[in-house]
């Protein structure tokens, strides 16, 4: 349980820390904005509780903010993700239930994971934008850098899942 | 009562959604306020020094760029330096020139935070009040405009670049003097929009958009974009020009922050003209 904590707080950091200062730096033609930290909401544990859940969110949404002088967009959107979070589980619930207490590539398989990341992402990135661009420019720019940047997302989370998988393995070993 | 606490107890997971929700939008709401203070993004002491970490890093990486650019303004700037005059009349005619007065004075700063990628970018730089910045002044790179300083701490000062929907420049034809206002229109980070110039103007793709010097805020003749575009739309005065501008934002590094010495002189004069016509 305290490891599960302390992995959890390390992932937080990690994400907080790429998405800062690496990937909000990729402002290809002002299309391409890869916000894949919400990986961390979508991935959280089953045995954290669905308010739990939404706190953290709003604290992930919050510390982006900060970093991105953005102040209460993508805390809106984080918690927006961290809502839809629990229908979205029950929705796409395996034939026999989750047979483990953690939401990863490892444990659900390549197929299930994908669809399971690519709407949440899509949903988080869909909020954001629209957010953003509510009194400037129209719906059909707004969805192009949607798609455009959830595309992205999803390929730089799928990596950032890659490193979990690793990490596993080490732990096992030892 | 009981009653009200079993539907409270009931629907806890929602009440937390969306009292969450209002915080954010409250949050969104206050930040979007135009005169509201972006101090707590990215002038504060702990995002302020990440950033500045981050720079030092990444900057090695440009150095050569960065170099060449100094090293181009430094000879630009020699040249007109005093010591590459040579007296005309020989040196025993001493002139007192009085007929020049300095206007501005500028302070070189560096961008430690920077976008181009949202609706409303900004810019932090690397120093803030105790190098005498201060909200207003304006802000230009070797290459052309860059924004308008809004807040200030003690070390960082948060710049509205000229990538924000509320900015919008004093600008004129270099070769016809002919004005207008430079505003960007949120696409593309490369191209702003030249507005309010007349049809009659002879507009040529290519033509070079330099500040007026109208504003209190920037020097006249700050290089600002070439016009790439323009038409006229119909049943209207004016053309729509798209420029592309001369800097490219995301390359930002060392920026000047231009004080204007005369600036309230300048606003005090134009103060009284209103107030005359009020009496």
């Amino acid at each position: 349980m305290l490891r599960d904590i302390v992995i959890l707080i390390f992932r937080f950091t990690a994400y907080v820390l790429i998405q800062v200062l690496v990937l909000n730096n990729i402002q290809f033609s002002g299309y391409i904005n890869p916000y894949p930290y919400i990986l961390f909401v979508l991935t959280l544990p089953l045995w954290i509780s669905p308010n739990l859940v939404l706190l953290l969110s709003f604290v992930l949404g919050l510390t982006i903010d900060v970093f991105s002088g953005t102040l209460g967009l993508h805390t809106f959107a984080s918690v927006f993700t961290g809502f839809i979070r629990q229908g979205l589980l029950s929705l796409l619930k395996p034939n026999n239930d989750y047979k483990s207490e953690e939401i990863s590539l490892q444990n659900l398989g390549f197929q299930w994971f994908l669809v399971y990341l690519s709407i949440g992402i899509f949903i988080h990135h869909l909020v954001l934008f629209t957010i953003e661009s509510l009194s400037f420019t129209g719906f059909f720019h707004t969805l192009q850098v949607t798609v455009i940047s959830a595309f992205f997302s999803i390929i730089i989370a799928f990596i950032f899942e890659l490193f979990r998988i690793k990490s596993k393995q080490e732990n096992i070993l030892e | 009562m009981k009653r009200l606490f079993l539907l409270l107890k009931k629907y806890n997971h929602l009440l937390l959604f969306l009292f969450l929700e209002i915080i954010a939008v409250y949050l969104l709401v206050q930040n979007n306020h135009f005169q509201q203070t972006v101090f707590l993004n990215t002038a504060n002491r702990v995002t302020g020094n990440l950033y500045e970490t981050k720079n030092q890093v990444v900057e090695y990486f440009r150095l050569k760029k960065i170099n060449n650019e100094l090293a181009n303004e430094n000879a630009r700037l020699k040249s007109q330096a005093f010591s590459s005059f040579q007296p005309l009349f020989g040196e025993n005619i001493v002139i007192n020139d009085t007929v020049y007065y300095q206007q501005y004075t500028y302070l070189s700063a560096k961008t430690i935070n920077n976008s181009v990628n949202k609706r409303e970018n900004y810019i932090t730089l690397n120093k803030g009040s105790l190098n005498g910045i201060e909200p207003g002044m304006g802000v230009i790179s070797t290459q052309g405009v860059v924004g308008i300083v809004k807040n200030v701490s003690n070390h960082y000062a948060t710049v509205i670049s000229i990538l924000h929907p509320k900015t919008s420049i004093s600008a004129k034809f270099k070769k016809n003097k002919y004005f207008g206002s430079v505003v960007w229109d949120g696409e593309n980070y490369r191209y702003g929009k030249l507005k309010d110039i007349p049809l009659h103007v002879p507009v040529k793709v290519g033509d070079t958009i330099v500040t007026s010097g109208y504003s209190t805020i920037f020097p006249a003749n700050v290089p600002i974009g070439v016009v790439v575009d323009f038409y006229a739309p119909e049943g209207e005065n004016f053309f729509d020009i798209t420029i592309e501008f001369t800097q490219d934002y995301q390359q930002l590094n060392y920026v000047y922050v231009v004080k204007n010495l005369t600036k309230t002189e300048h606003l005090e004069l134009e103060k009284q003209n209103t107030q005359d016509t009020e009496e």
